[in-house]
């Protein structure tokens, strides 16, 4: 009788870390490069239901009624890589990935990665992300990982990646990285992710004067958003039935 | 559940920052020499979801806690070049700034040509401030005095003027430049300053053409479907914190 609380409860708690997720989600909407996350679910482990109420010759025997489940939990949460829309901008510094890879920046002697490529020319000249990472390039003479220089010229990517500066050439190729196992990467916040094990040699299709959307859909999230409400009220309604019977229990039976 | 309201909420003060920038941009849609702002986003920390009473298979498993700003930046684009047939109107086609000395004689920079000729005979800006000319010898700051009906400007920024039957050299407006999509930053009232370590130097690719002002370079279309997007993006994140409240309530109607 009173384990149903407990079965409601995990519901309600599970559901609460569900709408955590699905309001991250709404909050990243406009972000670019950003994955949306979804939180999967799993029920716990069945286990067998008896009572003592049959009765064999003059004594009551164990009596096994069936299986049940006590309730729900939270799996994992997964990381959706579906492709985000692509947006037209006239900035040559803009870069979407279209498909698998990321591209590589430099964090103090870390390599992070991202899918967020609105880059900027730095002071120095040197080509970083939005918040001021250094986008990593191979050179392309000496094969060794760079920042890449641009300076103050106009430059363009051509179908291998190579960044081909007006008036000097090709002088660097954009690093780009891929992975064996999306499920392993880390999120670091401010568009990064980290993992170890890139696979710098795989084929990445970048295109430039572009910018990758996020890939959360409103209307997916917010008809979420009423279906977690939806569910979570029904186990609050459930929890409040059980404490009707069991304040039945308590006061009205036990009356003379 | 407070974290809840604090990921709705980051959403929201993320989007309504937003668009102030793109209010602002819109409202200077037709301001001389404008750029517009390039701002974009960033997403927060995670948090483990291995909470005390949380049911949990995989103890990896993370939930992002919102939205902020990125960091915003002038766009550095050309606007359309608007003739006007003004002597002193200036723009520049291409990369680069004028120069202003202002009154205490800080050097700020503008992409604004709308110039005039005080009454000294010095150039200067809309508000009064001189523009830096360097002066070819034997000329100086108001002598000759110029006269906006004898002014000729070449694509260099050389300054020539016809005294009596002469067409006398006075000097060269000077264009400056520096790398990096930050190295001007807007201070207001059309002016920029080079950021603290970015290197001045002269542009070399650029055209000053004389009688154009350069338009804002807002494009209102693309600043309005911004703004569709992110007051939708608003006005999810609030429904978000709406129903963050409705579970709240249920909670404490349990009893």
């Amino acid at each position: 009788m009173i384990r149903g609380f407990y079965t409601s409860v995990s519901g309600l708690i599970t559901l609460q870390n569900e709408q955590e997720v699905i309001t991250n989600n709404i909050s990243n909407i406009n972000n670019n490069g950003y994955k949306k996350r979804e939180l999967t679910k799993q029920s716990f482990e069945d286990v067998m239901i008896s009572n003592r109420q049959k009765l064999l010759g003059d004594k009551y025997v164990k009596n096994d009624i069936g299986s049940l489940n006590l309730g729900v939990k939270v799996n994992d949460v997964d990381t959706v890589f579906t492709q985000g829309a692509f947006k037209a901008t006239d900035s040559s510094t803009d870069f979407a990935i279209d498909g698998r890879g990321f591209f590589v920046a430099q964090n103090g002697n870390k390599e992070v990665y991202t899918r967020d490529g609105n880059f900027k020319v730095n002071q120095q000249g040197y080509l970083i992300t939005n918040d001021g990472l250094q986008v990593l390039g191979i050179n392309s003479a000496t094969g060794a990982k760079e920042p890449i220089y641009i300076g103050n010229a106009k430059f363009s990517l051509d179908g291998e990646n190579n960044v081909n500066i007006e008036g000097i050439g090709t002088t660097d190729k954009l690093l780009t990285a891929d992975f064996q196992n999306y499920n392993s990467l880390k999120p670091l916040g401010d568009n990064y992710i980290t993992v170890d094990n890139p696979i710098y040699s795989a084929t990445v299709n970048v295109r430039q004067n572009f910018l990758e959307a996020s890939n959360v859909d409103p209307s997916a999230e917010l008809v979420k958003l009423m279906e977690v409400k939806r569910q979570f009220e029904t186990n609050q309604k459930f929890v409040k039935m059980q404490d009707e019977t069991v304040q039945k229990a308590a006061s009205e039976l036990g009356r003379v | 559940m407070f974290n809840i309201f604090a990921t709705a909420k980051s959403g929201m003060s993320a989007y309504q920052e937003k668009l102030d920038y793109l209010s602002n941009d819109l409202v200077n849609s037709s301001t001389t020499g404008y750029k517009s702002t390039d701002v974009g986003f960033k997403d927060l920390l995670t948090e483990s979801l291995d909470r005390n009473g949380t049911p949990l298979v995989k103890k990896t498993a993370i939930s992002g806690t919102g939205v902020k700003l990125g960091i915003n930046y002038a766009s550095e684009k050309q606007g359309n070049l608007l003739t006007t047939g003004g002597k002193t109107d200036l723009a520049i086609d291409g990369k680069g700034y004028f120069a202003l000395t202002q009154a205490n004689g800080n050097i700020v920079y503008t992409r604004d040509g709308n110039f005039k000729i005080d009454t000294n005979g010095t150039l200067v800006d809309s508000s009064g401030t001189k523009v830096y000319v360097q002066y070819e010898n034997g000329a100086s700051e108001g002598s000759p005095a110029l006269e906006s009906k004898n002014i000729s400007i070449d694509k260099q920024g050389g300054i020539t003027m016809k005294v009596g039957e002469d067409m006398i050299k006075i000097g060269n407006i000077p264009v400056f430049t520096a790398i990096g999509d930050k190295g001007f930053i807007p201070i207001g009232n059309s002016c920029f300053i080079p950021n603290s370590d970015a290197q001045v130097t002269a542009s070399t690719n650029y055209d000053v053409i004389q009688g154009a002002l350069e338009a804002s370079n807002v494009d209102t279309g693309e600043v309005f479907s911004d703004l569709i997007l992110n007051q939708r993006a608003f006005q999810l994140s609030s429904k978000a914190v709406t129903a963050a409240d409705d579970l709240w309530g249920m909670i404490n109607n349990m009893r």
